[in-house]
């Protein structure tokens, strides 16, 4: 994809954001993937390294962002593969490689992702290494690189399912063409040309690893949330060191291939669907409410997430507001919910 | 942002396509001598000695052919370029009877304008033109242009401006005319000097000047007059290539040189740890001892070093040499201006006006000369005087700009620059300056008398609370300390791009200093400007702060070794500071300066580093100077600097010693504190000039190898760290122990970011023994305090073995060394809360928010929080409201907002 494709977010005039501010509450309310306990399985695929350090480094990571994840109340299937298995096995079982990441094995875990003992909550395939850039460009993997093509194919019988790509290696935007497609997420760390080793993953991995990448507080680390969080991350990074930036992150999830450098949940951007989507839910409560066998606690949630969603819609009309009566405005939503949350509390703490 | 102006506003350029490449000598110039262009042809091999800058040679060769065509302007020429000037006039002088040649005419007008005899040269000029007809036939361009430019700065100013209109008028106008290289050359002198009316000119004068230069390549004046011009717009790299052009076929050049030296001090000026250029000011006043401009630039240079009696004694003997150079009697005037001599000043102000009323090069030399030593209301003065003088000068409209927004005047001063752009779009220091200015419009203002602080705006949340709480802590420590009064707006300003701090500072991008004082106005870099762990912000502040005070106290006139010292030992005392390995080499090999001739070190250093051993050496005068008489002997110092008195006079004035004394005490206490060490220090020179201590043991050799040179070189420090530090990562940490421990024998005072005590802490820590490593730690900021990460690890240990309040100091100095980040705010607020300091903890969690955190939700609630505590309810709703704006489910916010709610 050429640098030129890259699509900024423009400024919105104010209907158009009232109608994306509506649109989006009724995503909230209703609409919001991972709602329920079931998260997607994560395939974590560690690539070629070049040297023993980035073998490490990247076999590592893959080991972390595992971990991360089956922190989680209540972790999806997780699968590792690397480039070398380790000869003595893995300190932490639990993240052992399950295989080499080889387009074979690769294949065969995409496949397994989707059968029967899947979930149903979709995938999440996260590629960790080196891409390469130009006219066929390629993910680095033992044995026969990975193009884009190929692994749109192994991905093809999701359909329109939910499927998130994260390709987080060195001229990821390649990928990203190929790849879109309805119900798909895909993220890159990179835009097609930029080859130089990434930073995006440790930040990544961060977004998942602590609180700070669940902006909202919801307790479910959306698409979009650890995407922002580590292209924020890797920004600051470069600012604070004082280097130019090499690395551009890029989200797309409207299927048309153009990524997106701000994704945003707003009506026609990219970054709609990542925000309806959870990476995993952070929270006991989260998990709780979303799989509550308490009716009244499901219309409770149910009923403060409406209000949630009226917040957002005020927020996004809060320019055209005086700032007091929008204050108020929010403060008496606010109070709803808060008064909402005081009484599911209680009810989880009865029936628990 | 402006953008430079294109395209000839006049049509000089329109002939000149036309004369590129053209055969020569087809004007109606009646120089009969001439082989090519003007240039002194004549006998050959003089003609070729003199373009080589072989004087003697060509001196013999014209003598011995005087009676041959051309000899008699070539010996001139030659006895010109050696500053034998009555020598040139009288071999130029017409034989009894004879009727004068008019290439002889200009020529002689030329060498009395050269020294300054300007009536002399003006009936000449004259002379020469009833000989050869006007510049409308286009017979005289160079007479005219020589005579129009005379008239301006003898205040005939509308009789030169339209004589100047009319060389370009017939330059533009004459049909099918073919103009020689020094035509050529007049044609684009005339341009550049009316390039206030319009500035296509100053480029049409380029152009000019490039066209000569390709009819007549061996002929200097063309790129010389080149490089006038571009160095007058601060266009270096330009200039530098029309110099090398000139010296490259004669490295002898006078002119030349003296161009070269003024470049040289541009680069000092601008990039001071650049390297020791070669002294071509020096190399000038070789070939012509009395060359007028090249005397003056070695006054000037000898005021910048504060050595005000050779300074006066050179430029008195300059005057006594050629008594009507208007360069020099402007260096003499400087250097009485800056003695306070006011009589003497009045009468060479007079006797310069008689002959050069129009002329604003007195003024703007005494201007420059006040700005130099930093007394800017002066220099402002000065500047308006040449502006009197010469109401177009961009010179001086740059000049009064420049010092009034020194002295804090930022609209005037703007407006000033704004007209300077309008008369010279080329000059790069005003281009520059008005572009920051620009910039400057989008900073946040605030206003906290007596300072004004001028904040990038992204970082002005951050910045603010601690900016002014050290700067309020700073004045009061000096008003308590020298009895200083701030004045009454002292103006702060931080800049967070290092190339907008050096536009800042001295007009042009690339100066290598974090921080200036201009007096009353500040201008530092901001934390963000550099990375973490190599520029401190706040010793920065602290001690341009202190160059507030000592120059507020001495009226602007403490020499610069005097303010830099104290302004660092103001700077070690209350954040600490450590010898650096080239101030160890720099003592070894002797190459610390005297205490008169210190000032040196700062503005005319002569080797890499000079600058920063200068400024630490400085320091440890000062100290001496308050351990052996006392602080009362500093203050009385200050106010022998007030009153006028120089380095030796105060020295021996106040301390009642020679400054040669002073000297020997102070050599005697450098020798006893860092002596040993700097002996010590036999093959670590070369890390003493930038390269790290501890590069990896060579591939081919090994640790093994290390550690052997290290044990054949005990008292070698660099090598102790090198193998301390190769031992630590091959897992030997009690090996490595011993030899940073050995290190730090032989170097107690060493202040690098790789000092000792950094890798002991760590191999104490790893060893189990915590409290060496915080006395270690402490040991290493003591004398590197812009070491972040360590003040985080000891914030850390001291929070670990639970002390809170020492964690708490660890933090602010963390934060004193790099603000940007949210970490330490975060820690040091959760500090304050464990200590129920409400008001620290409000301050530090604003700190989180305007740092950046990436958990805004979390910040904002964690800032209710803290105000809700302090009792600021109205603060807490609204940031609780903030948090739940972004995240309206936040179980913590809600309770909080509910919270607040029913108490309230």
């Amino acid at each position: 994809m050429s640098d030129a494709a890259v699509r900024r977010p423009t400024h919105r005039r104010f209907g158009t954001a009232l109608l994306a501010a509506l649109a989006l509450a009724g995503v909230r309310a209703e609409a919001v993937e991972g709602a329920s306990a079931d998260v997607p399985a994560l395939l974590i695929v560690a690539g070629v390294g070049g040297t023993p350090e980035h073998r490490e480094r990247f076999s590592g990571w893959a080991r972390d962002l595992c971990a991360a994840a089956l922190e989680a109340p209540a972790p999806g299937r997780v699968r590792v593969l690397v480039e070398r298995l380790p000869e003595d096995g893995e300190p932490d079982a639990s993240c052992a490689p399950v295989a080499r990441s080889t387009q074979e094995e690769l294949a065969r875990e995409i496949e397994a992702a989707r059968g029967p003992e899947a979930a149903g909550a979709g995938l999440v395939l996260v590629l960790i290494g080196h891409g390469s850039a130009g006219s066929s460009p390629r993910f680095q993997l033992p044995g026969p690189d990975l193009s884009p093509e190929r692994l749109g194919e192994m991905l093809s019988g999701f359909g329109s399912g939910p499927v998130t790509i994260a390709h987080l290696g060195s001229a990821a935007g390649a990928f990203l063409p190929a790849l879109a497609g309805p119900g798909r997420v895909v993220l890159a760390a990179t835009r097609a040309n930029e080859t130089n080793e990434t930073r995006f993953p440790r930040h990544f991995i961060a977004a998942l690893a602590g609180d700070e990448g669940d902006r909202n507080k919801d307790g479910r680390l959306s698409i979009l949330e650890a995407f922002d969080f580590a292209r924020r991350g890797v920004e600051r990074e470069y600012e604070q060191e004082g280097l130019l930036r090499t690395e551009h992150a890029l989200l797309d999830d409207n299927g048309d291939g153009v990524g997106s450098l701000e994704p945003e949940m707003a009506a026609g951007m990219d970054g709609v669907l990542a925000g309806r989507r959870a990476l995993l839910i952070r929270t006991e409560e989260a998990v709780a409410d979303a799989s509550s066998d308490t009716p009244e606690i499901r219309r409770l949630v149910a009923e403060r997430d409406a209000l949630a969603a009226r917040v957002d819609v005020l927020r996004e009309t809060r320019e055209g507001m005086e700032e007091e009566a929008y204050l108020a405005e929010l403060e008496t939503l606010l109070l709803q919910i808060a008064e909402l949350a005081e009484r599911i509390a209680a009810l989880r703490e009865k029936t628990s | 942002m402006r953008g430079w102006p294109c395209g000839p506003a006049r049509a000089v350029a329109v002939l000149t396509p036309l004369l590129v490449g053209l055969p020569a000598a087809t004007s109606a110039s009646q120089d009969e001598t001439s082989a090519s262009n003007g240039w002194p042809g004549g006998p050959e091999t003089g003609a070729a000695a003199l373009r080589g800058g072989s004087y003697g040679e060509a001196e013999a060769a014209y003598r011995a052919a005087l009676p041959e065509p051309g000899a008699r302007l070539g010996l001139a020429e030659t006895l010109r370029l050696t500053g034998r000037y009555r020598e040139a006039l009288e071999t130029l002088e017409p034989e009894a009877g004879a009727s004068p040649v008019p290439a002889e005419l200009l020529a002689r007008a030329e060498i009395h304008l050269e020294i300054g005899e300007g009536e002399a040269a003006e009936n000449l000029l004259r002379r020469h033109i009833e000989r050869v007809g006007p510049a409308s036939d286009g017979s005289s361009l160079e007479a005219e242009t020589l005579l129009g430019l005379l008239e301006l700065r003898r205040g005939k100013r509308q009789t030169g401006l339209a004589r100047l209109d009319e060389v370009i008028a017939a330059y533009n106008t004459l049909p099918g005319a073919v103009f020689r290289a020094r035509e050529l050359a007049a044609v684009g002198k005339a341009a550049a000097a009316l390039g206030f009316q319009s500035s296509g000119l100053f480029r049409d004068a380029l152009r000019v000047f490039d066209e000569a230069a390709v009819l007549d390549p061996g002929d200097p004046l063309p790129p010389l007059l080149a490089a006038e011009l571009l160095l007058d717009k601060f266009n270096t790299a330009e200039a530098a290539e029309s110099i090398t052009t000139v010296l490259r076929n004669n490295p002898r050049h006078p002119h030349g040189l003296f161009l070269a030296a003024r470049l040289q001090d541009r680069q000092i000026a601008a990039l001071a740890e650049g390297g020791p250029p070669p002294d071509a000011l020096a190399e000038a006043l070789a070939v012509n001892p009395h060359f007028p401009p090249a005397r003056a630039l070695e006054v000037q240079r000898l005021l910048e070093q504060d050595r005000r009696e050779e300074a006066e004694q050179r430029a008195a003997a300059a005057v006594d040499a050629l008594p009507d150079a208007p360069e020099t009697l402007a260096a003499l005037a400087a250097v009485r201006l800056l003695a306070g001599e006011d009589p003497g000043l009045f009468e060479l102000e007079a006797r310069y006006l008689h002959n050069w009323a129009g002329d604003p090069l007195l003024d703007l030399a005494l201007a420059s000369a006040a700005e130099r030593r930093r007394w800017y209301q002066e220099a402002a003065q000065r500047s308006r005087a040449a502006l009197r003088r010469s109401p177009d000068s961009a010179a001086a409209l740059r000049l009064l700009g420049l010092n009034l927004l020194r002295l804090g005047d930022v609209g005037e001063g703007r407006k000033v620059l704004e007209d300077a752009f309008q008369r010279d779009p080329f000059d790069a220091l005003v281009k520059n300056t008005l572009d920051l200015l620009d910039e400057l419009d989008g900073f946040t203002r605030v206003n906290s008398p007596p300072f004004e602080f001028v904040l990038p705006a992204a970082e002005a949340d951050v910045l603010r609370p601690y900016v002014e709480a050290l700067s309020r802590e700073a004045v009061d420590s000096f008003r308590d300390r020298y009895g200083y009064q701030p004045p009454e707006t002292l103006r702060v300003e931080i800049y967070d791009r290092s190339a907008d701090f050096s536009v800042r500072t001295v007009g042009i991008p690339g100066i290598g200093a974090h921080g200036v004082c201009f007096g009353n106005v500040i201008a530092l870099e901001s934390p963000s400007a550099r990375g973490i762990g190599t520029y401190h912000w706040a010793s920065t502040l602290w001690h341009e702060l202190a160059h507030a005070a000592a120059m507020g106290l001495t009226d602007n006139r403490v020499p610069r070794w005097f303010t830099e010292g104290l302004s660092l030992l103001e700077e070690r005392w209350r954040f600490g500071d450590g010898a650096s390995l080239p101030f160890y080499t720099a003592l070894r090999d002797g190459q610390l300066l005297d205490i008169p001739h210190l000032d040196d070190g700062f503005v005319r250093p002569t080797w890499p580093g000079q600058v920063g051993v200068s400024y630490f050496h400085a320091s440890l005068v000062l100290e001496h100077l308050e351990r052996e008489y006392g602080f009362a002997a500093i203050l009385e110092m200050l106010e022998g600097y007030r009153q006028g008195m120089d380095t030796p006079q105060v020295i021996e004035g106040i301390l009642g010693i020679t400054p040669k004394a002073l000297d020997e005490a102070v050599d005697a206490l450098l020798e006893a504190r860092f002596g040993e060490t700097a002996r010590g220090l036999e093959e670590s020179g070369p890390q003493g000039q930038g390269t790290p201590l501890h590069p990896p043991p060579e591939p081919d050799r090994g640790i093994e190898a290390l550690v052997a040179r290290a044990d054949a070189a005990p008292a070698n420090f660099a090598l102790q760290i090198r193998a301390g530090v190769a031992l630590q990562e091959a897992g030997l940490g009690a090996e490595a122990t011993e030899r940073f421990e050995r290190a730090a024998e032989l170097a107690p005072e060493y202040g690098g970011p790789d000092g000792p005590y950094r890798y002991l802490s760590r191999l104490y820590a790893d060893a189990g023994e915590p409290d060496l490593a915080r006395l270690s730690l402490h040991d290493h900021l003591k004398r590197f305090p812009a070491a972040y990460d360590e003040w985080l690890r000891l914030a850390a240990i001291y929070s670990e073995t639970g002390n809170p309040r020492e964690a708490g100091a660890a933090l602010t100095s963390a934060i004193e060394a790099y603000p940007m980040l949210p970490e330490p705010h975060e820690r040091l607020a959760e500090a304050a809360a464990a200590q129920g300091l409400a008001d620290l903890e409000v301050r530090e969690r604003q700190a989180v928010l305007a740092s950046g955190a990436p958990d805004r939700a979390g910040a904002l609630y964690s800032l209710a929080l803290a105000h809700f505590r302090a009792g600021n309810r109205d603060a807490a709703r609204r940031r609780v409201l903030e948090a739940l704006e972004i995240a309206p489910t936040f179980d913590p916010a809600l309770r909080l907002l509910l919270d607040l709610r029913r108490e309230g």
